[in-house]
């Protein structure tokens, strides 16, 4: 069964691998000219971004946490849709306006200040390694369930294709392979979905099963150990332990209590016995299924503040992410990435639609999903459930490979920022350094994924969208828009929103939280944090007004102004980063042998197109360098 | 009439029509702002307070599935199209003013 599945993830690895290693070529005839000149078509371009936003926790997480919690999980897919739209609302075309490739870039630019640069980066480092473990650990069950390995195989596996991938020069920025990564994804999960839909067979297959009895003789088997409660008594066939006694196949009447069961149990139950509650979910037995409420992270507790937390994070994290914002940079102007950015909302609303299809399902027709601990394999493995045989196995293979493409693209995106930002912001290194740098980042993320098993993908990505929505949301908002932001109001507002928001979710992550509201605003910390760190740059700024910088009214107009006009009304272009006047130096014909590695073999007219069409810093790797330029004279003075 | 030079110049004029084609961009961002966030937080307070909304299906379905699962998304794309539609307007009323197309000199 399962030979369809390694074949079709190491398909799309191999694939990723011989794009990242070869496909400069490819990116020489079509990308790195478009970039070039900045006209990547909008729907290219959102298509981009999709692929590069759906995640791990998009892709499996969803699913995985609306099974075992209910309805309420849909908020995390209604939020990170919603997140575009805010970003839409509020940073999208000024923030192409402004002309930075990364968070850093425009703390500096917009306020003028190193200090500033140094908080914001350590704020990348932390949300891209908190997003990064969440793709790890889904890399680590995918591979647990298709080949059946340990959860560190699929972690480590992941760690080194991506880090030496990068470290290799590939993946970076090329449209085109994030555009098939968004296809490829909606085809391996939409398909899937309304195949299965289509054989569960009956217009009902979507409604709930408030019953919550078995419908068909159906077996349950326990991956792992797992508690549970029964609300009749049931007459049920047990093969392994259960209540610390060996059963071999012996039909037992469990009584209306709490039961254990060991791995590998299997409990046969029959028609109309009702189906067990799962305490390693204790919230799914307090609220009913159908709950619109979210409970992940609090332990049951307050599910309304704890879905307004969740909502919070979600729709203002996305403007914080730190691998979205150079791929604003392609639009022509801002009026594109307007456009660009609806695109984004109409396809991630596509995507979602069909998580939620596929984990009602599930919730439905197999039961034993949701009794295991971990359910955010549940994606994987219902098609073979659902669907025996040839025609499961060849849809299973799909999803694992669609789930691999998703690992695979958010964490290269992710890495590039991290060990850009360790490179470029930290260490101010070239090439070598960033490479190094990849390795590092890389290897940290697969030492920390290894620990974090337990906790479920849509909690950890949720958990990195609420720091970026107390640290940088704040950040960006007050800087495009409030022209009384000060540097010292904005680093104040950086490190306490920020710290607040990371010291909340690590006293939940080593359980300090406990029950009640305490469990609530330590685990949804995006419900204080985020007004929190919004106060504080507001009143911090307002009480250093000395320090606002002279110009910001001509900054912030034309940040807001359509390009034509800006281009009358001012002479010298908006740029954080002027290039100093050129000299015209001496161009060598050939790169200098130590030190800068034609990263990009292109021809010698397309390369001064590159080089003078892009701003001096991307991704921190100098361009000049990739394309094998020597420094530009005025660097090194 | 101010206009382009006013902007170039940073007069007084110039700052005063900035700062109104700011404010209205950013109005026009948080209203659809408001409108989104404000659908969004209602439905958590209508379900706690009426439970018999949550109860409610519509076609066999939950009304919860239909509303987070499908319903939301149409609303987020409409608010999203009518705010780009209203920014390109601003824009093109804001360029109108400050830097009007050429009247001819016999007009």
């Amino acid at each position: 069964m399962p030979d369809a599945a390694i074949g079709a993830i190491a398909f799309v690895t191999l694939l990723t691998i011989m794009v990242g290693a070869r496909g400069i070529r490819v990116a020489r005839t079509t990308d790195d000219f478009m970039v070039a000149a900045r006209q990547v078509p909008p729907a290219l371009n959102a298509a981009a971004i999709s692929g590069e936003y759906l995640s791990a926790a998009s892709f499996l997480g969803i699913a995985g946490l609306v099974v075992a919690q209910g309805l309420g999980g849909l908020w995390y897919s209604v939020g990170y849709t919603a997140g575009y739209l805010v970003l839409l609302l509020l940073v999208a075309a000024p923030l192409r306006r402004f002309g930075a490739y990364t968070i850093p870039d425009f703390a500096a630019g917009r306020l003028g200040s190193a200090g500033l640069r140094q908080a914001a980066t350590a704020l990348v480092l932390v949300i891209g390694w908190f997003y990064l473990l969440p793709q790890m650990k889904g890399a680590g069950i995918t591979l647990q369930w298709v080949l059946g390995t340990p959860y560190w195989v699929g972690v480590v596996t992941l760690g080194v294709v991506v880090s030496c991938n990068i470290a290799m020069g590939g993946m970076k920025g090329i449209t085109i392979v994030q555009c098939f990564q968004y296809w490829l994804k909606l085809c391996a999960i939409g398909i899937p979905a309304l195949v299965l839909l289509f054989a569960a067979g009956h217009s009902r297959a979507l409604a709930p099963d408030r019953s919550q009895v078995f419908t068909s003789a159906t077996t349950v088997s326990l991956p792992q150990a797992t508690s549970f409660t029964l609300r009749r008594p049931a007459e049920v066939t047990v093969t392994g332990l259960l209540d610390q006694r060996q059963y071999r196949g012996q039909r037992t009447v469990l009584c209306a209590c709490r039961h254990s069961a060991g791995a590998g149990t299997r409990l046969g139950f029959g028609a109309g016995a009702p189906v067990p509650v799962s305490l390693a979910m204790a919230p799914s037995s307090v609220s009913p299924w159908d709950s619109p409420f979210l409970t992940s992270g609090t332990n049951g507790a307050h599910p309304v503040a704890a879905t307004y937390g969740v909502i919070i994070a979600t729709f203002f994290g996305a403007i914080g992410l730190p691998h979205i914002l150079v791929r604003f940079y392609t639009n022509p102007d801002g009026e594109a990435a307007r456009r660009t950015t609806l695109i984004v909302v109409a396809l991630l609303s596509a995507f979602y639609l069909f998580p939620a299809i596929l984990a009602v399902l599930a919730r439905l027709h197999a039961p034993a999903l949701y009794l295991s601990a971990d359910s955010d394999d549940v994606v994987l493995a219902l098609p073979s459930l659902l669907l025996p045989g040839p025609p499961g196995s060849l849809l299973a293979a799909l999803v694992a490979a669609g789930a691999f493409a998703a690992f695979l693209s958010t964490s290269s995106g992710l890495l590039v920022s991290v060990a850009g930002a360790l490179s470029h912001d930290l260490l101010d290194g070239g090439v070598a350094a960033f490479r190094w740098c990849a390795v590092l980042a890389g290897a940290v993320g697969v030492a920390v994924a290894l620990l974090i098993e337990r906790f479920s993908l849509a909690l950890l990505v949720g958990w990195a969208f609420a720091i970026a929505a107390s640290s940088f949301c704040p950040l960006m908002v007050l800087g495009i828009w409030w022209r009384r932001l000060t540097r010292v109001g904005a680093a104040t507002g950086l490190v306490v929103g920020g710290g607040c928001c990371l010291a909340a979710i690590l006293a939940t992550m080593f359980g300090a939280a406990g029950g009640g509201w305490g469990a609530v605003l330590l685990g949804q910390p995006a419900i204080w944090t985020v007004p929190l760190a919004f106060t504080v740059m507001v009143v911090v700024s307002l009480l250093t007004q000395r320090t606002v910088p002279s110009n910001v009214g001509q900054v912030m107009l034309r940040m807001h102004l359509p390009e034509a006009l800006s281009r009358q009304a001012y002479r010298v272009p908006l740029n954080p980063f002027p290039a100093p006047p050129r000299p015209a130096p001496p161009r060598p014909t050939r790169a200098p042998k130590s030190g800068y590695m034609p990263i990009f073999p292109v021809g010698r007219r397309a390369r001064r197109i590159i080089a003078d069409s892009y701003p001096p810093r991307f991704g921190g790797v100098t361009v000049r360098n990739l394309l094998g330029l020597p420094p530009e004279p005025w660097a090194s003075a | 009439m101010p206009g382009l030079g006013d902007l170039r110049e940073d007069t007084k004029h110039g700052r005063l029509l900035g700062e109104s084609y700011l404010r209205a961009q950013l109005g026009l961002s948080l209203m659809c702002l408001t409108l989104a966030l404000l659908l969004a937080a209602s439905y958590p307070v209508l379900a706690a307070l009426v439970p018999a909304v949550r109860r409610a299906s519509v076609a066999g379905l939950p009304v919860t599935l239909i509303v987070l699962g499908f319903a939301f998304y149409p609303v987020l794309l409409g608010i999203g199209w009518f705010y780009n539609r209203q920014a390109r307007h601003l824009e093109a009323r804001f360029t109108e003013l400050v830097d009007p197309p050429n009247v001819p000199p016999d007009a």
